[in-house]
């Protein structure tokens, strides 16, 4: 799976979303297309503005051990469902320096650099719709539609 | 009663206590307020994997001179800043009523320590790109200028004139110690031609700062009093102003209460943003006790009027007070009990946040060299209560504290936890 991940990461056409709350518990959805794997296999992403609800919900994620979702939609259409804790924000040194700069060069104007977030990955699953219908039929075979498995012939259809 | 280093533990609730009964206030906040109040003895393996062209060790201002291969603060995995005394292994060194957590070297990471269990991997304040050039007057850079994590840091003058009117110091204050101790290698004021090559060599590397800040010890003298404190200040930010192009750049203050006539000065006539004149502690009779010199040259009340102007001028949120938090239990007059402690002190914080002007909390940690050096710091459990209060207090009256949060200061657990909250929306 963590191969899969990788790949679909590495894909530039993926879109890649990250799902948070905070302390008054309200979802909160964005893109994070700088998301990438670091050396340790966790998710890596910026948050480019101190003030944004992501960040502040980060914040609040990483000090109380809260989840944060994720979903990959890679080009193709095979998709991944990610469940992590934040574990860091590095929020000066080299590396900050060197996304920040790297940040400047691609976009000028007001861009900044927050924080480089990191994600420690706690569970990833296949997302796609048929993996999603095969699991649940696996784990919950009689929940569904009891049409399904009608014998056509004998209800005369 | 008292109680030694053996003992503290059984009359005090621990930092796994006070997280536990503290759900809103942040652990590494907590834990962050317990390393300021107890510091850290870094053991002889985590000191030889120092690397001081990394790892910042170089340090002169007015409270603190290093230059030895120990650094003056670290960074948790959140971001958060813990700038506290750390020290070596040395079986003489200056005893604590509460032993010091341990900083060792394991599995090529810094990690804090207590009691032989490992915490929490710490980082160090990465040394700044300036610090191993000269000024065109041929001065080492780190001597003139000091970089916290986010932020550039210029000591003005470096001793104040509290220290030098007899007993008038702050009691806490290392400022006087400090000066005379390093009185050989300092001027009282460092060259501002120096300061100006530092900052603008120092702005060159991108990334790094988010603010400037100054700080100096007060100085009475001028035209009217404080004058020249005022006009040391305005003359430094419009040096530091004209590389910007920006007419107001996030910048700070720390320096005595000023008049309304001055505070308008230093707001029209540079590039200032926030303000901070520390009242320290917040009781009269108190404040008269522990800062002798403040209460004989300005007093109480007139320098808490003196921040409701800064907070008319500056804006709300703009202008603090930074409290030097437990030092109102140091005896024999101060609070023996800190539950009402707490209701005082919280009751005189609202006061001044309903006047547009939040609190900086800072801890009372024990050092030699100070008046109070021989005094018991307060528990981890009160300090933590008067930080989720002033939390509370910040949010009530909408306070936020930009110029002063975990990435432009980085010493205050209350405003560093304002980055769970300030920037609006849920």
């Amino acid at each position: 799976m963590k191969e899969k991940l990788r790949a679909l990461l590495e894909d530039p056409r993926c879109v890649k979303a990250l799902a948070t709350v905070g302390e008054a518990g309200a979802p909160h959805v964005v893109y994070k297309d700088s998301m990438r794997l670091d050396a340790d296999g966790n998710l890596e992403f910026y948050e480019m503005v101190e003030t944004s609800q992501t960040g502040r919900n980060l914040v609040h994620c990483l000090w109380y051990g809260k989840e944060v979702a994720v979903n990959l939609l890679g080009s193709g259409g095979e998709s991944l469902q990610i469940k992590g804790v934040p574990v860091r924000a590095v929020v000066c040194g080299d590396a900050f320096e060197a996304a920040y700069v790297k940040l400047r060069e691609r976009y000028g104007g007001d861009a900044d650099l927050s924080a480089i977030w990191t994600v420690e990955v706690r569970e990833v699953r296949g997302n796609g719709l048929a993996h999603r219908l095969a699991r649940q039929r696996e784990r919950f075979p009689l929940i569904g539609h009891i049409d399904r498995f009608v014998d056509r012939e004998r209800i005369g259809e | 009663m008292a109680q030694g280093q053996s003992d503290w533990r059984a009359w005090e609730p621990g930092l796994a206590e006070v997280v536990k009964r503290h759900p809103k206030v942040s652990p590494f906040v907590i834990l962050k307020t317990d390393v300021q109040r107890r510091g850290a003895v870094l053991t002889e393996r985590a000191r030889r994997a120092i690397r001081p062209e990394k790892d910042s060790t170089l340090y002169r201002g007015i409270n603190l001179e290093s230059n030895a291969d120990i650094p003056w603060g670290f960074l948790l995995r959140d971001g958060t800043s813990v700038l506290c005394t750390i020290e070596a292994e040395d079986p003489d060194r200056f005893e604590r009523t509460r032993e010091p957590y341990t900083i060792d070297y394991v599995d090529g990471k810094h990690v804090l320590a207590d009691e032989g269990k490992a915490l929490e991997a710490i980082t160090w304040i990465p040394t700044p790109a300036y610090t191993w050039k000269k000024t065109r007057k041929g001065t080492p850079m780190w001597q003139v200028l000091i970089a916290r994590p986010q932020r550039m840091d210029i000591n003005l003058y470096q001793t104040c004139d509290f220290w030098k009117d007899g007993g008038m110091g702050c009691r806490f204050c290392v400022a006087g110690a400090t000066m005379k101790a390093t009185k050989h290698d300092k001027a009282e004021i460092p060259d501002l031609d120096d300061i100006e090559d530092a900052v603008r060599e120092a702005l060159k590397q991108p990334g790094r700062y988010r603010s400037v800040f100054l700080c100096s010890g007060t100085i009475l003298t001028g035209a009217e009093p404080q004058d020249d404190e005022v006009n040391l200040y305005i003359e430094m930010l419009q040096r530091v102003g004209k590389y910007f192009t920006e007419r107001k750049v996030m910048s700070q203050i720390v320096a005595t209460a000023f008049t309304e006539k001055q505070l308008r000065r230093l707001h029209d006539e540079t590039m200032l943003c926030g303000y901070t004149a520390d009242l320290e502690v917040l009781d009269e009779e108190l404040f008269s006790w522990i800062c002798p010199g403040k209460a004989k040259h300005i007093g109480y009340r007139e320098w808490r009027e003196r921040l409701y102007r800064a907070a008319d001028i500056f804006g709300p949120g703009r202008v603090s007070s930074g409290v030097v938090s437990g030092v109102e239990m140091a005896q024999p007059h101060g609070f023996s009990d800190e539950d009402e402690a707490l209701r005082v002190y919280l009751a005189e914080a609202e006061n001044l946040a309903r006047h547009g002007v939040s609190i900086s909390q800072q801890i009372f940690h024990v050092e030699p060299g100070s008046v109070f050096f021989r005094q018991r710091t307060a528990t981890l459990e009160y300090l933590t209560a008067f930080a989720e209060g002033l939390d509370a207090l910040s949010r009530k009256y909408g306070l936020t504290c930009h110029c002063d949060d975990y990435l432009t200061c980085g010493n205050h657990p209350n405003t560093d936890m304002a980055r769970a909250w300030q920037g609006g929306g849920r």
